[in-house]
C-alpha cells in the first residue's frame, strides 16, 4: 500500500491503481455533504466574523461609531467577533478539515455521513445561539468561553458526532503506519471537547470561587490555540505540503519528536496570560518555562517543512493551496517565537495589556491557522465537489489582500502597542495621552481589517460560484498560471 | 499550597518514568528503526512518489504569475 | 512504524492531564477556598461580600464586556507603574477576588485599571456622566457612551427629578427635558465604587506590600 523506498523496483499495478482511485472516489463522495456543510458553512462565520470585526475596529478609535444600540457595544461586539471566528470559522472549518484528512488517511470513506451533516447543521446553530446571546448581553465575560450556558448543548452534542466518526475512521483504518496528520487529528478531537467540558463545567455550569477562574480560564483558552487549532492545522500542512510537491516529509522523525513536545509543554502554557497577576510565582513561572520549551516542536516543524519544500519554492507560484499553506507553516514558526519570547518576563512586562498582544492573536489564529485552512479548502472542495474553482483572478483576490492584510495588521498593531506599552511603564504620563497616541494604529488595523474581509469575500464569491456552476466539471486545476498539460496527467478528482 | 506541590512533583516523578518506559518499550517494539518509512503512507499506490498530485505543476515551464 | 492507535492516545492523554493537574486541578484545590479574613483594624471581614445592587452592577459590567478594555489587577512596584499611577496601594492578592463572583480580571488597558476605582473614584456624579458619555470627564477617550442606560423624558411638573444629571452645556438636552439614570446605571456605579480589592488588610497584604517597594 506504501510506496517505501525499498519498493522503488517495483510497479504498481494496474488493479492497485484502479483501487486506490475508486476508493479515494468513494471517500470522497461520502465525506461530499458533511465535509462541505462544514466548510461552506464556516466560510459563512468568516464573512460574519469579519464585518463584525471591522465594527469593532472603528469603534476602537471612533467610540460614536453604532453607539447607541446596547446589542452593538463594544463590550458585545468585541467577543462576538472572537466567538465567530474561533468557533463559527475557524472550529468549524477545522473539523470539516480534520474528517475529510483523517478520512483519506485512514482509507475508510465516512459511514454516517446523514448523521454527521445533521451534525454541521446543530454546530452551526449552537455558533448562532451563541452569537445572538452575546449580542443580547448574556455573554459570560470569560474569554474563549462567552457563549452562555445555552449554546453549550448544541456545541457539545455535534461534538459527539464528530469525535464519534472520527474514533470509527481510525478503527476501521487500513492496515499500516498511523502517520503523523492523523496523529495531530486525532489528538485535536480528544483534546477540544476535554478542553470544553472541563472549562465550561468549572468556570460556566458550576463556577469556581473566582480566585480559580482565571488560571482555569486562560488554561483553556491557551489550549484553544494550542491543543486544538495547532494540530489541526499541523496535521493540515504534513498532509498537503508533501502530497502536493509529490515528496515525502524530511524527517519524519523529527515529525514524531515535534508531536510529542508540542503535547508536553503546550498544555502547560497558560498562565502566561496571567504574569504579574495575582498568582504563586512558581505556577506562573512553569507557564514561562512551557513556554520557551516550545521552541522545541517549533523548530522541529520548522526544520522539517523548510527541508520538504527546499527545491520546490518555484511550485508556490502555480498552486494556491500550497501558496496558502507554506504562508501558514511560515508563519506558525514566527508567532509561536514570538510567543515564547513575550512569555518572558522583561518583555511582557512592555506588551502586557497592549495592543501587541491582539497582533500577536492575529498572527498565530490568522497568518498561521486560517491560512493555512484556506489552502486546505483550495485543496478539498474540488475533491469533494469533482468540480474545479472557477476562477484564478478570485482566488489571487483572495490571497493578496489577506497577506498584505495580516503582515498590515501585524506591524501596524505590534508597534503600537510596544509604544502604548513603553508609556504605560512611564508612571508621569497621563493615561489619556496614552490612549491618543495608539490611535493612528488602530486606525491603520481598521484599514488592514478592511483588506482581509475583501479577500473573505473573494472566498466565498468563489465558493458560491463553484457550488453553483456545474459546467466546470473535470476541468484542469484552477492554478495561478497556465501550464502545459503534460502526458499522463491524473485527473482532479484523484 | 504546599501538599498540592508536592502532589505534582510525585506526579511528575511517575510521569518522567513512564515516558522513559515509554521510550524503552518503543525502541524495543523497533519503532524508531526506518522512520522515513512511514512518510510515504500518504501516497497511493498510484501516486507515485516524485510526481505532484496538482497535474500540469512541473518545474521549468516559465510562466509565472502571482 | 507506529500502527497501533491506542499508545498515541494514552500518550497524548496523559499529557494532556498532567497539565490539567497543574493548571485547573491546583487552583481548584489551592485557589478555590479562600475564607474572609478579620480586618486587623476594624474587626470586620474583608473581602466584604457584595451587595444585592453591586452583584446586579458586576453582572451589568459582565454582560457589557467592561473587561475587553479594563483590567482589576494591581501589579507590583517592581513591575508595573500600577501604584505610582494610584491604582491601588498594594498589588492585590488572589483572596482580594473571591467575593467577586466572576472575576474579571482582563487582559488588556485600553482604558485605566479598575481594581480600586471605588478608592480613587467614589464620586456617583462622575461616574454616572462618565458613563453617559466618556467625552464629558475624559476627553479623546475610546470608551463608548452608554446613553441607553439613561432615560430622556420631559421634565415633571414639580421640575426636574432629584437624580437628574447636570450635563455641561455642550453635552445638554433640549429646554424641557431631563436626562436620568437607569436602575441599570445606578447599579454599574455602585458596583464600580464596591471596587476596592487591594485597599483591604487581608494577611498576605504584609507580603504583597514588600513585594510592592521599588527596588
Amino acid at each position: 500500500m506504501t510506496n517505501a523506498p525499498s519498493d522503488s523496483a517495483s510497479r504498481p499495478t494496474k488493479s492497485d491503481t484502479e483501487e486506490s482511485l475508486r476508493r479515494r472516489l468513494e471517500i470522497d463522495r461520502a465525506a461530499r455533504w458533511p465535509v462541505g456543510i462544514f466548510i461552506g458553512s464556516s466560510l459563512v462565520w468568516l464573512v460574519l466574523g469579519s464585518l463584525i470585526a471591522i465594527a469593532a475596529s472603528i469603534k476602537l478609535h471612533d467610540p460614536e461609531f453604532l453607539a447607541d444600540h446596547p446589542w452593538l457595544t463594544f463590550g458585545r461586539v468585541r467577543p462576538a467577533h472572537l466567538n465567530a471566528v474561533a468557533y463559527g470559522w475557524l472550529s468549524t472549518c477545522g473539523i470539516g478539515i480534520g474528517l475529510w484528512i483523517l478520512s483519506r488517511l485512514c482509507r475508510v470513506p465516512i459511514e454516517d455521513h446523514r448523521s454527521l451533516a445533521l451534525a454541521a447543521v446543530l454546530w452551526n446553530m449552537g455558533n448562532a445561539v451563541g452569537i445572538w446571546g452575546i449580542l443580547r448581553g448574556d455573554s459570560t465575560a470569560i474569554e474563549w468561553l462567552e457563549y452562555p450556558v445555552y449554546a453549550a448543548p448544541f456545541l457539545l452534542v455535534s461534538f459527539a458526532f464528530v469525535l464519534f466518526t472520527a474514533i470509527n475512521l481510525i478503527r476501521k483504518r487500513a492496515p499500516g503506519h498511523i502517520y503523523i496528520s492523523q496523529w495531530y487529528i486525532m489528538a485535536a478531537f480528544f483534546w477540544f471537547p476535554a478542553l470544553y467540558f472541563t472549562a465550561h463545567g468549572l468556570l460556566v455550569l458550576a463556577p469556581v470561587q473566582a480566585p480559580a477562574q482565571p488560571p482555569i480560564n486562560w488554561w483553556y483558552a491557551h489550549n484553544a490555540l494550542g491543543l486544538w487549532f495547532t494540530p489541526i492545522g499541523l496535521g493540515a500542512a504534513y498532509y498537503l505540503i508533501p502530497k502536493i510537491i509529490g515528496k515525502p516529509i524530511h524527517s519524519y522523525y523529527l515529525s514524531i519528536i515535534g508531536f510529542w513536545t508540542l503535547a508536553f509543554f503546550y498544555a502547560w502554557n497558560g498562565m502566561h496570560h496571567l504574569i504579574g497577576g495575582p498568582y504563586p510565582a512558581w505556577l506562573i513561572t512553569a507557564s514561562v518555562v512551557a513556554s520557551v520549551m516550545m521552541f522545541i516542536p517549533v523548530i522541529t516543524v520548522a526544520i522539517n517543512h523548510h527541508f520538504t519544500m527546499v527545491g520546490h519554492f518555484r511550485d508556490l507560484l502555480y498552486s494556491p493551496t500550497l501558496r496558502f499553506v507554506v504562508f501558514g507553516a511560515m508563519a506558525y514558526t514566527v508567532v509561536s517565537l514570538q510567543g515564547s519570547l513575550t512569555a518572558i518576563r522583561e518583555i511582557n512586562h512592555v506588551t502586557h495589556f497592549t495592543h501587541y498582544t491582539v497582533a500577536h492573536a492575529h498572527l498565530g489564529a490568522y497568518a498561521f491557522a486560517s491560512m493555512v485552512f484556506f489552502g486546505a479548502i483550495y485543496y478539498i472542495m474540488p475533491r469533494l465537489l469533482e468540480r474545479e474553482w472557477p476562477s484564478r483572478w478570485l482566488i489571487r483576490l483572495h490571497f493578496w489582500p489577506s497577506a498584505i492584510g495580516i503582515a498590515l495588521y501585524f506591524v501596524v498593531l505590534s508597534w503600537g502597542g510596544i509604544l502604548q506599552g513603553l508609556e504605560l511603564n512611564r508612571g508621569t504620563t497621563p493615561f489619556l495621552d496614552i490612549v491618543a497616541r495608539t490611535i493612528p494604529y488602530l486606525e491603520w488595523r481598521s484599514v488592514a481589517g478592511t483588506l482581509m474581509t475583501i479577500g473573505h469575500l473573494a472566498l466565498l464569491a468563489s465558493f458560491i460560484w463553484m457550488l453553483v456552476d456545474r459546467r466546470q466539471s473535470g476541468a484542469q486545476p484552477t492554478l495561478f498560471a497556465e501550464r502545459k498539460p503534460s502526458t499522463g496527467a491524473a485527473s482532479v478528482s484523484s | 499550597m504546599l501538599t498540592a506541590s508536592i502532589v505534582l512533583l510525585l506526579i511528575m516523578l511517575c510521569l518522567s518514568v513512564g515516558t522513559l518506559i515509554a521510550f524503552a518499550w518503543a525502541a524495543s517494539e523497533g519503532q524508531f528503526r526506518n522512520p522515513d518509512e512511514a512518510a510515504y503512507s500518504i501516497f497511493d499506490p498510484d501516486e507515485p512518489v516524485g510526481i505532484p498530485t496538482d497535474p500540469n505543476l512541473r518545474s521549468g515551464d516559465d510562466e509565472r504569475s502571482i | 512504524m507506529i500502527d497501533r492507535f491506542r499508545y498515541i492516545f494514552i500518550g497524548f492523554m496523559v499529557t494532556f492531564l498532567w497539565a490539567w493537574c497543574g493548571l485547573v486541578l491546583l487552583p481548584v484545590w489551592g485557589l478555590g477556598n479562600f475564607q474572609q479574613a478579620s480586618d486587623p483594624d476594624t474587626g470586620e471581614l474583608v473581602p466584604p461580600e457584595l451587595t444585592a445592587l453591586e452583584q446586579r452592577g458586576r453582572d451589568l459590567y459582565v454582560s457589557y464586556g467592561c473587561m475587553y478594555c479594563h483590567s482589576q489587577q494591581v501589579h507590583p512596584a517592581r513591575a508595573r507603574t500600577d501604584i505610582e499611577r494610584g491604582w491601588g496601594s498594594r498589588r492585590t492578592v488572589a483572596r482580594d477576588y473571591m467575593n467577586q463572583g466572576i472575576a474579571q480580571l482582563g487582559t488588556m488597558r485600553t482604558g485605566p485599571d479598575l481594581a480600586n476605582i471605588g478608592v480613587r473614584n467614589p464620586s456617583d456624579t462622575w461616574h454616572l456622566l462618565h458613563l453617559y458619555n466618556p467625552q464629558i470627564t475624559s476627553e479623546g477617550s475610546t470608551m463608548p457612551p452608554f446613553r441607553f442606560l439613561f432615560e430622556k423624558r420631559p421634565v415633571g411638573g414639580e421640575g426636574p427629578s432629584p437624580d437628574v444629571l447636570n450635563l455641561p452645556e455642550e453635552y445638554a438636552v433640549e429646554e424641557g427635558y431631563e436626562v436620568v439614570p437607569s436602575d441599570d446605571a445606578l447599579a454599574i456605579v455602585a458596583y464600580l465604587k464596591s471596587l476596592k480589592l487591594s485597599s483591604y488588610e487581608v494577611p498576605e497584604a504584609e507580603a504583597a506590600r514588600i513585594d510592592s517597594k521599588m527596588p
